[in-house]
């Protein structure tokens, strides 16, 4: 980290790693944050956030959260199938049907 | 186009609002043929099912061979049917005043299926009830499967999220996750096993079902949802079709305004649906579902090794138009952001 503190990759790496943890702690929250703010449009970038901060849904604080939306909708773009999927294998369809613009997905359908 | 478009679909919902004999669920989905039969004796009724079409309480729905169909509640509850599949929806009241008054009884009268809870489920769990020869099912939970072959009178019941309670004359059995019990003709229901230890049949069968795409589980106005997935199935096809013939622009044209209408019709339904679960929360105590488990496979959740994470090198995709400038990776030199760490 010391070499690369403003990659995104590094906290988004670090995000992956710490949502193994059973509980998450405030550097898997900060780790997400940042790799939001210094990727946002990075691909690898939004699926990990994804990967990692849909596992943790519940426990997150509502910025954090607010920080995964966002990161989602920029995924409905781009990503929409690996959004899907990820949301549907964690639990969070929820989510992601309530971004705005969802309908504009084919997948969408599994929202309604 | 859009607005004329979710002011036909208000208007319809209005002219539903009072109707006694709303439907109680729609075909979210469906492959190869399903009918629905309703009424008894001479006043039997049968018509062919298709994606948007509605069902009431007091039908049965049956799939076809090598078909398929997924139907949605309108408290959100899902069923998804394999193939040569008979299930009647014996008794389904969705009191959104009062949720926990509901009522969702079904029938398997052959074939298996995956059932998904809704808000009934999830207010008031006494209020699901499956019948399936002599067995009784009753959900402490979420997400299950259950096949029946009425011939052999055998029942197998399983559990993907929370857990099932499975009630013979002979017995009863609580069913957690990963496990099932299986019922033989005039016998209790075995004590629970490990889904890996059951047959390969068996393991296939439930497998099938599992796989399956469901939709959400959270209410819906079967209405709104209904006329979105016919739209959205219309559009594919027209889809398909224009793109079969690239020349002909009448076609064309009537695509791009079926996928438009699609898109309308899923965002209207979308709405609708949380406009009325939040009504039923207020009004009807109504209570959040937990999610569909998810299928089955290896997990994509933390697996770490993300293609592209271990990147900095800028070669991971392109930067799409009006995200440039919004963020600030690459190889870092700059300063940490507030950290944790």
């Amino acid at each position: 980290m010391r070499l690369r503190p403003g990659s995104p990759y590094t906290w988004s790496n670090i995000a992956l790693l710490k949502a193994r943890l059973p509980e998450p702690d405030r550097e898997f929250e900060s780790a997400l944050r940042n790799a939001a703010l210094l990727g946002p449009w990075e691909p690898a970038v939004q699926v990990a956030l994804a990967q990692a901060g849909f596992r943790h849904w519940e426990a997150l604080a509502p910025e954090t959260r607010a920080s995964l939306v966002a990161n989602a909708g920029r995924m409905l773009r781009w990503q929409d199938v690996k959004l899907f999927e990820l949301a549907r294998n964690s639990g969070r369809l929820a989510v992601v049907c309530s971004l705005r613009g969802v309908e504009r997905s084919p997948l969408a359908r599994a929202c309604i | 186009m859009s607005r004329l478009f979710a002011v036909l679909i208000s208007t319809l919902l209005a002219l539903g609002a009072g109707n006694a004999f709303a439907q109680a669920a729609y075909v979210h989905d469906m492959t190869g043929t399903a009918v629905a039969t309703t009424g008894t004796g001479a006043g039997t009724t049968q018509r062919a099912l298709k994606i948007g079409d509605t069902v009431e309480t007091g039908s049965t729905i049956s799939t076809g061979d090598k078909s398929t169909a997924v139907v949605k509640f309108e408290d959100g509850q899902v069923m998804a049917l394999s193939e040569k599949t008979s299930f009647r929806i014996v008794d389904y009241r969705f009191n959104k005043q009062r949720v926990s008054d509901s009522s969702a009884v079904f029938t398997l009268l052959q074939g298996g299926l995956r059932f998904i809870s809704g808000v009934i489920g999830a207010t008031n769990r006494n209020s699901f009830r499956m019948n399936v020869g002599t067995a009784t099912i009753g959900i402490r939970g979420t997400d299950g499967i259950v096949t029946y072959d009425s011939v052999a009178q055998a029942i197998i019941a399983t559990v993907n999220a929370g857990a099932l309670e499975m009630a013979t004359p002979q017995g009863t059995q609580a069913i957690g996750v990963g496990t099932f019990s299986s019922v033989s003709q005039g016998q209790g229901p075995t004590v629970p096993q490990p889904t890996s230890q059951a047959t390969a049949a068996v393991q296939q069968v439930l497998n099938n079902l599992a796989v399956r795409a469901v939709p959400i589980n959270t209410q819906i106005v079967v209405r709104a949802s209904a006329l979105a997935a016919a739209a959205q199935a219309n559009a594919t096809l027209l889809a398909a079709q224009a793109a079969a013939q690239p020349a002909n622009t009448v076609l064309q044209i009537a695509a791009a305004e079926a996928a438009k209408q699609a898109q309308d019709s899923i965002a209207f339904a979308i709405q609708a649906g949380q406009q009325a679960f939040d009504t039923a929360v207020r009004e009807g105590g109504a209570q959040q579902p937990a999610p569909a488990a998810p299928p089955p496979g290896p997990p994509t959740g933390t697996t770490g090794t993300t293609s592209g994470t271990t990147g900095d090198t800028g070669t991971t995709g392109s930067t799409p138009s009006g995200g440039a400038g919004s963020g600030g990776g690459g190889s870092g030199t700059t300063t940490p952001p507030a950290s944790g760490s």
